[in-house]
């Protein structure tokens, strides 16, 4: 078969889709909403997912708090030293950390001790003495880099200047995007937590499979102590994930219920004009393959181009303008995390999936009409159908 | 040239609404023939046409083009058939209202491997021919009567058919434009090309261009008139 026949009828398609310019805009306009929706919420299930991964990746195997009127308070380090007696923990470590609200730009940050760094610098170095570490969000807010100063509050309302040296890589953004890491005797002092306290204790063992074994020894110990496993932590981002699912589900069920209605339309709605015109294409020496394959060309071309074009606004909604639309649904997220960045996560798998369950349904509603009105007889036309 | 044997066309056949549009005609044009068909309307003339111009099968009988028995063909090959030898001048015109003049003369070269250039050229070639070259980027829709049958026309000759088929041509005409048509059909003939043209207008019957007439009445030929 020559390639310039279907060149001709490839160009011959888009003179038919040009001509029904309103009907088509409509349908593109439809098509690209659906798209854009669900590409939306699975890029961002996508993303949030990822970070929930890192994050647990970061976890200690056991977080202690001690609880002080039904609320997190201090825990005493005497605690680190009775728990680092329980057969099988490895080590113990007190963490400095608290929220930071900036006035100035309205953004709350997460403020940690830390003696090493948890995350991965992509400029800089570990911070020593007056100096700072920040997350990525936060450089790009307030244009920092590594040689800048910036000036805190402290918890006596003293301002107190600190030399930037790194900013944390985007990778990790969950947690690093509006972290300022500094050593911990430093946080300790900026928030004024005694010498004898900490936020919390992260507790890590040599051997997983006495984890819960040994979180169960720690709360018979200290009985004012939450004590929180590894995963018990995933059972609640999993059970928030659950709860998603189903928004995620109801809103695939919206999108397709919009993409019915636009496919019935375009399923019934082969107009006059366009059954006439295929009944004077076959008259005039097209086949029933010429006429499909027009219709074909037709509908990939619509599809194609509403596809990505969805695909890319949903990229741009939910990883540059943080997903705005979205922003509702992720109000129990944000009990967790402040304030956060989402990632671009963008697997081949969601990429065909939405695939799936636009263009492919949408081309079938263009091609069954059209393989109706492709098999009149040629002689109709002579008629003038 | 162009032959049918016993030709029969049945629509809607062992249904109530049966209808026996021709009834076992046989005839023969020539090569290089100017033949008209000539009924009152609903005698078959048009159903006849169909099953000449390779759009249509009859329902039994055989019928020949070029040679070619074309009543067996399987429907691809009846349609390219069609394509390559037959030029089709429908009664509606059948053209694309939102089309330019140029594009609708092209059609049937889209599903050909011609290259766009070469179809183009060989349709401003007609146009010119026609005295519309002037008029090619024209829609359709702004056209006169006239104009939009001599677009039909040049449609009709793109794919350089060897028989042409015409469907009440002269039915939207005043008589100086059917004199038109009828001069443009002479101008083909004089190349060689076989025509066919149903018909029950007289101007056309009675034309010096004709060298056979057949007569339908109900379905059948009655009666035949060589000149
Ligand atoms: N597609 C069709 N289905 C059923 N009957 C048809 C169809 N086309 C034509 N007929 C019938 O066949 C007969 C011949 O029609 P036609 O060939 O159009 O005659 P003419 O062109 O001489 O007016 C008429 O009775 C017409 O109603
Ligand atoms: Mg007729």
């Amino acid at each position: 078969m020559s390639l310039r026949k279907h060149l001709n009828i490839l160009d011959y398609a888009v003179h038919f889709m040009l001509r029904r310019r309103g009907k088509n805009i409509a349908t593109v306009l439809v098509f690209t909403l659906v798209v854009f929706m669900l590409a939306s919420v699975v890029m961002m299930m996508g993303s949030l997912r990822e970070e929930a991964e890192n994050t647990l990746a970061l976890a200690p195997d056991i977080t202690v708090q001690k609880i002080v009127a039904g609320r997190q308070g201090l825990v005493p380090l005497s605690y680190a030293s009775r728990i680092q007696d329980i057969r099988g923990v490895s080590r113990v470590e007190g963490r400095i950390w608290g929220y930071y609200y900036d006035a100035l730009e309205d953004a709350t940050y997460t403020i940690i001790g830390v003696e090493h760094l948890p995350f991965r610098v992509v400029e800089g170095r570990a911070p020593r003495g007056q100096e700072v570490v920040v997350g990525e969000a936060i450089a790009k807010r307030k244009r920092i880099i590594p040689g800048d100063r910036i000036i805190l509050r402290d918890h006596r309302g003293n301002y107190v200047k600190f030399t930037v040296v790194g900013v944390f890589s985007p990778r990790s953004s969950l947690q690093s995007a509006d972290i300022i890491a500094m050593p911990g005797s430093i946080a300790r002092e900026f928030f004024g937590i005694p010498d004898d306290r900490a936020n919390d204790l992260a507790v890590y063992v040599a051997n997983p499979a006495e984890l819960t074994n040994i979180a169960y020894k720690i709360s018979l110990a200290l009985p004012d102590a939450r004590v929180l496993t590894r995963q018990q932590i995933r059972e609640t981002y999993d059970a928030i994930f659950g709860w998603r699912s189903g928004v995620f589900l109801a809103a695939i069920f919206g999108a397709i219920l919009a993409f019915a209605i636009l496919v019935w339309d375009r399923a019934s709605g082969l107009t006059a004009e366009e059954k006439k015109e295929i009944g004077i294409l076959k008259a005039l020496g097209w086949s029933t393959e010429d006429v499909l394959e027009m219709r074909t060309c037709e509908g990939v071309l619509l599809a194609l181009n509403s596809y990505l074009l969805g695909i890319i606004l949903a990229y741009i909604h939910v990883f540059y303008l943080n997903a705005p639309l979205l922003r509702p649904v992720l109000l129990g997220w944000s009990t967790l995390y402040p304030s956060f960045e989402l990632m671009p996560a963008l697997s081949l798998e969601d990429l065909l999936l939405i695939f799936m369950v636009s263009v492919v349904p949408f081309m079938a509603a263009v091609i069954v009409p059209s393989w109706r009105a492709s098999t009149i007889d040629p002689d109709e036309a002579m008629r003038g159908v | 040239m162009i032959r049918c044997e016993k030709t029969t066309k049945v629509y809607n056949r062992g249904k109530p609404n049966e209808v026996v549009a021709v009834r076992g005609v046989s005839l023969e044009i020539r090569g290089g023939e100017v033949a008209v068909l000539r009924g009152p309307s609903g005698s078959g003339k048009t159903t006849l046409l169909t099953l000449i111009g390779c759009a249509a099968r009859p329902t039994s009988g055989r019928v020949f083009v070029l040679g070619r028995e074309v009543s067996r063909l399987p429907e691809r090959f009846l349609t390219r058939f069609r394509r390559e030898h037959v030029g089709i001048i429908f009664q509606q015109f059948n053209l694309i209202p939102e089309l330019s003049v140029l594009q609708n003369v092209v059609i049937p070269l889209v599903p050909t491997p011609t290259r766009p250039e070469e179809a183009e050229e060989r349709a401003m070639e007609l146009l010119e021919r026609l005295g519309l070259e002037h008029r090619h980027h024209f829609r359709v829709r702004e056209l006169s009567g006239g104009e939009m049958q001599r677009v039909a026309i040049a449609r009709a000759l793109v794919n350089q058919p060897e028989v042409i088929i015409a469907d009440e041509p002269t039915a939207h005409l005043d008589s100086s434009l059917a004199g038109d048509f009828l001069e443009i059909m002479q101008q083909l003939q004089n190349e060689g090309k076989t025509i066919v043209i149903a018909t029950h207008d007289p101007l056309v019957y009675e034309h010096e261009l004709v060298d056979v007439v057949f007569d339908m009445r109900d379905g059948r030929l009655v009666e035949v008139e060589r000149r």
